[in-house]
């Protein structure tokens, strides 16, 4: 069967990768949900997309008051405090939302304890580290045995590099590798690195992986929504469960699990 | 590696290792022979080009596996026979000088003869994600040895099965992996895949990246930048080829001056 997995929670009624919107996707019924996990200034986990988010310059420790009232400005995730961070209001583009914080990941996995779905987390990392794993993937690994949540979490990057060194210190968690091309012998390749899963983000990508007669791995597939892409989410949908992919990662996760139900 | 060209009667120079991306695609219509062509005027060597296949099985220069973005037409290219889509202008939101109705969709002979005349480097990529390309692979490399070209082009695509299948059955071509991941021992997973040149989404350059490539042979062409600064930084870099839609990016002028060691061959020659 293939699991259903609502991307950063339930994003068309409440604001992405929010508590609300988690908390709303698990009730519809999902069996997991991927978030995307970044490192403050600080050292702690949050959870957010984008690099940056824009924020009043009144709210930042140490910054240049501006002279007129707050000025709103554009500023690395990375650059700022977890308390700055808590300052920002995400919940801008959704009706009754406002006020809505960016979520830890720690308050995210208090939310999971209430349920049996599983969690991926999505680490962001610089493209060009390229030794041992990132301080990112190493403060996910730390908090996931802190909680004692291997069987939940799966840490997951395309930065293949950092995975193959955390699975090497963190033999007990669950690693998978993020991609975006067409790989060949994949399978291998995830197996030799210590990971037990792929996560090609395409229905191209994923034809490969599934495609793979050493497959050995989970392949958990993400349609891909762009303005560039061609192919609908629901069509995209159709070609993943076709291919019978182990996991679907998509924002149409109602549409995914109706599919899910009659394959069942 | 710089060289020069006159354009409008104004001497320009660019660098050598720009490799005209879809042709001079930010100042004509992509993958067109207008696009190539100015590119050969401001001093391009190297052109990089998509193919598809036609339903009547003739290969055509085009990125889209759809014909709307870039031409007055609609749907695939595979539903489309060579003569039909002859028939679409390729100018699309194009005006003043290209928005010429005899912008069409070249075939790749065309192309390629274009570029033997002009003894220009081709990078053809095949973009298909699901597709094995058994029969474009086939039809590129029948017409490419067919042209006597095998020796300056360079087939490449982010469907790295494709190019493994493509590296065993036609090992005399270069071949190349594009990819925007970073991968754990890249110079094993290319070796596997049967390229000898990497395209690397410029994000992933650094020192440790060309050390390590060229450690075990690899050549490197960069994708894609437009942006002056960011060319800059990318070519201080000892890479063979860095893609962009404007062959004149980056200060190519300051540049040779200041790195003289970055004379280099293109990666054909110096990879092969």
């Amino acid at each position: 069967m293939t699991l259903v997995f609502a991307r950063r929670g339930a994003a068309d009624v409440a604001p992405e990768n929010s508590l609300v919107a988690i908390e709303h996707a698990l009730r519809a019924g999902v069996d997991g949900i991927e978030v995307e996990a970044r490192l403050s200034r600080d050292a702690e986990l949050v959870v957010i997309r984008d690099a940056s988010v824009s924020v009043s310059s009144g709210a930042r420790d140490g910054a240049a008051k501006a002279d007129d009232g707050a000025c709103e400005q554009l500023v690395l995730v990375e650059q700022l405090t977890l308390a700055e961070l808590k300052t920002v209001d995400i919940g801008g583009g959704h009706d009754g939302c406002g006020g809505t914080r960016i979520p830890t990941l720690a308050e995210v996995l208090d939310l999971l304890a209430g349920s049996d779905a599983h969690l991926v987390v999505d680490v962001k990392e610089d493209p060009q580290h390229r030794e041992g794993a990132s301080p990112a993937a190493i403060a996910v690994a730390e908090l996931v045995r802190k909680r004692d949540l291997h069987d939940r979490v799966t840490l997951t990057s395309t930065n293949h590099i950092s995975m193959a060194a955390i699975s090497v210190a963190h033999p007990k968690l669950q690693v998978g590798l993020r991609h975006l091309v067409v790989m060949e012998e994949s399978a291998q390749y995830a197996a030799d690195l210590g990971a037990g899963s792929l996560h090609p983000v395409s229905v191209g990508a994923a034809v490969g992986d599934v495609n793979d007669e050493q497959r050995s791995v989970m392949v958990c597939a993400s349609t891909l929504v762009a303005a560039f892409w061609p192919v609908s989410e629901d069509e995209q949908l159709d070609q993943l469960f076709e291919l019978g992919v182990d996991a679907v990662v998509t924002d149409s996760y109602q549409s995914a699990l109706t599919r899910r139900g009659a394959s069942a | 590696m710089s060289s020069t060209a006159s354009t409008n009667g104004e001497q320009v120079t660019i660098d050598s290792r720009i490799i005209a991306h879809r042709g001079a695609s930010h100042y004509a219509p992509e993958n067109t022979l207008a696009a190539f062509e100015l590119a050969v005027d401001m001093g391009a060597t190297k052109i990089e080009l998509d193919v598809d296949v036609t339903r009547d099985g003739q290969l055509i220069v085009m990125h889209d596996s759809r014909v709307d973005r870039t031409t007055n037409g609609m749907g695939r290219v595979r539903d489309y026979t060579l003569a039909e889509l002859r028939e679409l202008t390729a100018d699309r939101g194009w005006e003043g000088q290209f928005a010429r109705s005899e912008i069409r969709v070249p075939t790749l002979a065309e192309v390629l003869e274009f570029a033997g005349a002009r003894d220009l480097w081709v990078n053809i990529e095949t973009k298909d994600f699901t597709n094995s390309w058994g029969t474009v692979n086939d039809l590129v490399a029948a017409e490419v040895a067919a042209c006597d070209r095998v020796d300056s082009t360079l087939i490449s695509s982010i469907n790295h099965r494709a190019v493994a299948g493509f590296a065993r059955s036609y090992p005399q071509f270069s071949t190349a992996i594009a990819f925007i991941e970073t991968f754990a021992d890249l110079p094993g997973y290319a070796r596997r895949c049967g390229a000898n040149v990497l395209h690397p989404h410029f994000s992933l350059i650094n020192e440790q990246f060309v050390a390590e490539a060229r450690e075990h042979g690899l050549g490197i062409n960069a994708w894609t930048i437009d942006d002056d600064a960011a060319a800059d930084h990318i070519l201080e870099f000892d890479i063979d080829g860095l893609m962009s839609n404007r062959p004149d990016v980056g200060t190519a002028l300051n540049r040779t001056n200041q790195h003289p060691s970055h004379r280099s061959s293109h990666v054909t020659e110096a990879h092969a």
